[in-house]
């Protein structure tokens, strides 16, 4: 991710574009060489910049140039063949677009832009920093917006960030914690009174920003840390899967609170995120084991304890988490190991869900076909196996059954209590 | 086996030389070291010079004792040998039968055994010795036939096992059978196979396999090993291979595979194990972590980091023991069993003489 400044981002867009605009032209008008097939792609990304289904060869910000003729030509021919790969019955998911910042429309900031990016190619993971970075973003984006004439900042200041949002969302699907903040944002937006002046209308969003930032990631995240670290015994081996920021944060503070206890970190393909949880815990002197997935069979006998981070919990009392989540929670609840979430309320939702192929996200299929264990060195393209069908679901579904307990903000609290506190709290999320 | 006999030094070359590949693990997978194996007593059995029966049991039986030392985990070769131990010892009691009129029914157990104190003459003891060999050869002949053919027997029951449009998932790539049994179900059935990746030993395997799949127009997915959890749901059939079956009726499997057969049963789904007789063991998994291979941890972390090596533990196992609870059925090249009657299975091929 290379660090540029706003103004460059704008200059670098504006070039991005231009660029397209002249190959559209040239498309429609004077090119019987090339395929029309290929040419009307080109002409509907030039007219509508959603960017839902846009194509492009490179997949960070680096591509600026992505526009140009000849890579677009290209990457159109190279995304109907990853369609093609995509399996069947997974057909209707949702999967994250490889968008550039020639993709945005001109109302889209540079700093979603750039953050578009960074959730796209996976810099940015896990769902409380990602609902946190958005808000950064869109704190950015309403100090530097200006009302139109005609118009009142109550109106058009929601229409404004939906242009952002859109750009969001062809980048990556949104997280439950990005549509529950972006739904208590733009409620705060619509009961701005038109009395006040803009100037003052802004920095009131801006600092309730800041505080729902506060209150809903940061405060709630200490608390359950707080709580949760009274589940740690001395002398437990608690189990985690993958990286979870709370969970991490538990660990560090029972390690701190002088207690002994030994951590299994079980990590998976492709994302690897759990290396960095083996690699910081171990750091702080914390006793560290790393598996991997298929590994797990052969060490939960020790285990007392298992914790997960969510990236959901659903109104049924359903955990939303990192794929593989599941796989862990079952063969936990087998051995009657405790099952233990740590779950910020901010991501309830009041969605019901029962399996995890109706509604899920879908990776990018490349990510399996590298097979090297390191993140630095990728296999070399004719080595990777690329026409072969790759799978690479987000998330999986644990069914309530196979959980013990949730830890939340608001208390330990059963599975099944999800929908009570989106009730009783409901308050809460609106205001 | 000390003599200087010019054979004898000939297997004993032989001999080390099939243990120093074991070691390397040059030799590998259950049926490959079955084979080797079978072929190994083969040559043995031609070479050896015996006075007595009970002498080349003894020197089969060291053979064997060494083999197990080399490969602890290769039960494939500890089975090989004890099943020619039981074919000598059938062998032999079948001809005492015939000369003596020994009786081997049940019944015989109720008899008081007067008879078996009757010593033989020692002439006609060395004569049936002498015929026995042939029988021998030929016991072992039929034994290689039986794990080189295996996988031909077992796939001719595919079609019964899958219907059209079926989702099926397998978690060991690595396994042929079950890679021949799929090719086979796909000249009349049209289905879709998920393949987990079992990473990081098998993943090459795991590719080759949805290549090979794709070739005969199988519709092929790898799946990454986490994700099995998640595509359960729509699975019909787990459909696995081994490396060993255990009296009980569990079995040994490729790492993940414990885990897939785990989710599965939540699922009511049914785990079908393919496997060759060869493979069941009379052993009893009451050891399991003496049973599993461990691989190099190189595999699971990078190793050319520092921190990694410094910071902390890692673990790769190469097998995972699957117990006979989450297994619906064992798909044989005699017929299909359930889990429970494996047992059976095993005295039918095992007898105490085939102890090491």
């Amino acid at each position: 991710m290379s660090e540029l400044t706003p103004a460059q981002l704008k200059a670098q867009k504006k070039a991005a574009k231009a660029a397209k605009r002249a190959a559209s032209k040239e498309a429609s008008g004077q090119a019987p060489t090339r395929d029309p097939r290929e040419a009307k792609k080109e002409q509907q990304q030039a007219a509508a910049k959603e960017g839902g289904s846009s194509s492009n060869t490179g997949n960070n910000s680096n591509n600026t140039q992505g526009g140009s003729n000849q890579s677009s030509a290209s990457a159109s021919s190279k995304e109907d063949r990853t369609r093609a790969s995509r399996p069947a019955l997974f057909g209707h998911l949702e999967k994250a677009g490889k968008v550039t910042a020639a993709d945005a429309g001109k109302d889209v900031h540079p700093e979603v832009i750039t953050l578009a990016l960074r959730y796209s190619s996976y810099q940015i993971v896990g769902s409380s920093d990602r609902a946190r970075t958005l808000l950064q973003a869109f704190q950015r984006v309403i100090a530097d917006y200006e009302t139109p004439e005609g118009t009142t900042l109550s109106r058009n200041l929601t229409t404004h960030l939906g242009h952002q949002i859109d750009f969001v969302i062809s980048a990556r699907p949104l997280s439950v914690s990005m549509g529950n903040a972006i739904r208590w944002l733009k409620q705060e937006i619509s009961v701005v009174s038109i009395d006040m002046s803009d100037q003052a209308a802004k920095d009131m969003l801006v600092e309730k920003i800041d505080e729902y930032i506060k209150e809903k990631i940061d405060v709630s995240g200490s608390v359950i840390v707080e709580s949760a670290v009274n589940d740690i015994a001395d002398g437990d081996t608690v189990l985690t899967f993958a990286h979870s920021e709370v969970v991490e944060n538990t660990f560090i503070a029972a390690h701190q609170a002088g207690k002994r206890f030994k951590i299994i970190v079980v990590d998976s393909r492709p994302l690897h995120e759990g290396r960095k949880l083996a690699r910081d815990l171990s750091a702080r002197g914390i006793e560290c084991i790393y598996i991997l997935v298929s590994a797990l069979a052969h060490v939960l006998d020790d285990v007392s304890r298992v914790f997960l981070g969510a990236h959901a919990m659903l109104s049924n009392g359903a955990l939303l988490s990192r794929v593989g989540s599941a796989l862990i929670a079952t063969a936990a609840k087998r051995k009657n190991i405790p099952v233990i979430v740590l779950c910020e309320s901010m991501k309830f939702s009041d969605r019901v869900q029962l399996d995890s192929v109706t509604l899920n996200e879908l990776a990018f299929p490349e990510m399996l076909a590298n097979t090297y264990i390191s993140d630095k060195k990728k296999l070399p393209e004719d080595k990777a196996k690329t026409s072969l069908k790759y799978l690479n679901l987000c998330y999986d579904l644990t069914p309530a059954a196979n959980l013990t307990k949730i830890i939340t903000e608001l208390g330990h609290l059963p599975p099944s209590a999800v929908p009570v506190i989106m009730r009783e709290y409901k308050s809460a999320y609106t205001m | 086996m000390s003599s200087q006999n010019r054979g004898d030094r000939e297997i004993d070359i032989f001999v080390e030389q099939f243990i120093s590949q074991l070691k390397r693990r040059q030799l590998s997978g259950s049926h490959a070291v079955a084979l080797a194996t079978a072929q190994l007593l083969l040559r043995f059995v031609s070479a050896a010079r015996w006075n007595h029966i009970d002498s080349l049991v003894k020197d089969i039986r060291a053979l064997g004792v060494r083999l197990v030392q080399t490969a602890p985990k290769e039960i494939a070769c500890r089975n090989i040998v004890s099943r020619v131990l039981t074919l000598i010892r059938e062998e032999q009691h079948g001809h005492k039968a015939e000369n003596g009129g020994l009786s081997g029914s049940m019944l015989g157990l109720l008899e008081k055994n007067d008879k078996k104190e009757e010593v033989l003459d020692k002439a006609a003891l060395r004569q049936a010795n002498r015929d026995i060999r042939p029988y021998i050869i030929e016991g072992i002949q039929d034994l290689i036939d039986e794990v080189a053919n295996i996988e031909e027997n077992i796939a001719k029951m595919s079609v019964d096992e899958i219907h059209d449009n079926q989702i099926i998932l397998t978690p060991t790539p690595a396994s042929e059978t079950v890679l021949l049994f799929l090719l086979k179900a796909a000249r009349k059935r049209n289905f879709t196979v998920l393949v987990t990746e079992g990473f990081p030993n098998q993943i090459d395997a795991a590719h080759n396999m949805v290549e090979k799949l794709t070739k005969a127009g199988v519709e092929a997915i790898i799946i990454p090993d986490a994700a099995v959890y998640a595509v359960m749901s729509k699975v019909g059939r787990v459909i696995m291979g081994t490396s060993t079956v255990l009296a009980n009726g569990g079995c040994l499997s490729s790492a993940g595979s414990a885990l897939v057969c785990a989710t599965a049963t939540q699922h009511s789904t049914p785990v079908v194990v393919l496997t060759a007789i060869y493979k069941l063991s009379p052993v009893y998994p009451f050891d399991v972590p003496s049973m599993i291979e461990i691989g190099s941890s190189a595999q699971v972390a990078d190793y050319s980091d520092s921190e990694i090596v410094e910071g902390f533990q890692v673990f790769n196992p190469l097998a995972d023991y699957v117990p006979p609870e989450d297994i619906q059925i064992y798909n044989t090249n005699i017929g299909e069993f359930s889990p429970a009657f494996i047992y059976r299975i095993v005295l039918d091929h095992y007898s105490d003489a085939g102890n090491l």
